[in-house]
């Protein structure tokens, strides 16, 4: 008897610890929300979505992240990022996600009226993959949470960005006025 | 002779530097295609009037945005052809985004609306309903002739698809 219980025992070890390795790229988190400033008819739209890749032999590559994204609850776009992005086995990988939006879509506030603090933003999509042998892996995502506006800061940041590059400028035109004397 | 040799020779350099920044500017690996359709739903359901209203994704790979010039998409549910899409509409085709193109389309009373209505009353009981887009769309990007984008898709829909509760 204690053989036999000795033998599922050895057996059940060795099938979960096989299980360890199995499993591939699978969602993580979406870091970094950012809705730009959406005071403006054309705004920012950037975030990262972050995936683990699980399988400790395998390595694959992005193809493509196709998104749905609904901001305060309306359809605001369709992101896609097609940038190939290298994942290597057992290793965290983010792919950027960057897309104009237009506030007009998915808000709409009166002259004198505040913006809300916050807005609900949903990202619902799919990761495509491709193995060192080609053969598509897809993986589904989905993440909601709900995201703070700060119109002020974004102008700020505007502003900033602008005299940056107000004072590249103006170095680049003393630097041909150098090389011309 | 010489001299009309050189001109042709100058004249070909010439236009080939020119047009090379636009040229990069436009050049992609992949030409634009299709993603996929979203937001299918009945619209208006109704004995005078049926709307089906659809959204088809495309990709710009371009690095210039484009104009849109002609919509030829054919809309099937369960084999039946509902009609075709060829309203062109005002709609922003930026640079390396994607676009969406609406896809509406109103069925008056006749034999086509009957057909439809006794295809889905199959979703009254749970059961899905194919629809399908097949077609293509052209775009003209900047300095280029006009690019054809085909699409072709079936999606099954059942009744809380296509009739979505409005979210607040």
């Amino acid at each position: 008897m204690r053989k036999v219980v000795m033998w599922f025992l050895v057996v059940g070890v060795c099938l979960t610890s096989c299980n360890k390795n199995e499993g591939g790229p699978a969602f993580k988190s979406v870091l970094e929300i950012d809705l730009g400033n959406i005071s403006k008819k054309n705004s920012k739209f950037s975030c990262y979505v972050v995936f683990t890749n699980n399988d400790d032999k395998a390595s694959f590559k992005v193809k493509q992240l196709v998104a749905d994204l609904k901001i305060n609850g309306k359809d605001a776009g369709t992101p896609l990022t097609d940038e190939a992005i290298e994942v290597l086995p057992h290793s965290e990988f983010k792919v950027p996600v960057h897309f104009e939006i237009h506030p007009d879509d998915f808000i709409t506030v009166a002259e004198g009226e505040n913006y809300p603090e916050s807005l609900p933003v949903k990202l619902e999509g799919t990761l495509t993959l491709t193995d060192a042998n080609g053969k598509e892996v897809k993986v589904d995502f989905s993440h909601e949470e709900s995201v703070v506006i700060n119109i002020k800061k974004e102008e700020r940041q505007e502003e900033k960005e602008a005299k940056k590059e107000e004072r590249k400028a103006k170095r680049e035109l003393k630097k041909k006025e150098k090389e011309e004397h | 002779m010489y001299v009309r040799h050189l001109f042709i020779l100058l004249l070909t350099l010439v236009s080939t530097t020119a047009f090379k920044p636009l040229a990069s500017n436009i050049s992609a690996d992949e030409a634009p295609y299709f993603v996929k359709t979203k937001n299918t739903k009945l619209s208006s359901f109704s004995t005078s009037k049926i709307d089906i209203a659809s959204e088809a994704v495309f990709f710009n790979t371009y690095n210039v945005g484009a104009k849109l010039l002609e919509v030829n998409i054919d809309v099937y549910m369960d084999d039946t052809k509902l009609g075709t899409v060829t309203e062109v509409q005002d709609v922003k085709i930026p640079k390396k985004s994607t676009f969406d193109i609406p896809l509406n389309l109103s069925i008056k009373p006749g034999p086509t609306a009957l057909k439809l209505v006794t295809g889905s009353a199959k979703i009254l009981f749970g059961k899905k309903v194919n629809v399908r887009y097949t077609g293509y769309i052209k775009i003209r990007a900047l300095g280029m002739v006009p690019l054809k984008i085909n699409m072709d898709e079936t999606e099954a829909y059942d009744w809380d698809d296509l009739f979505p509760k409005e979210e607040k």
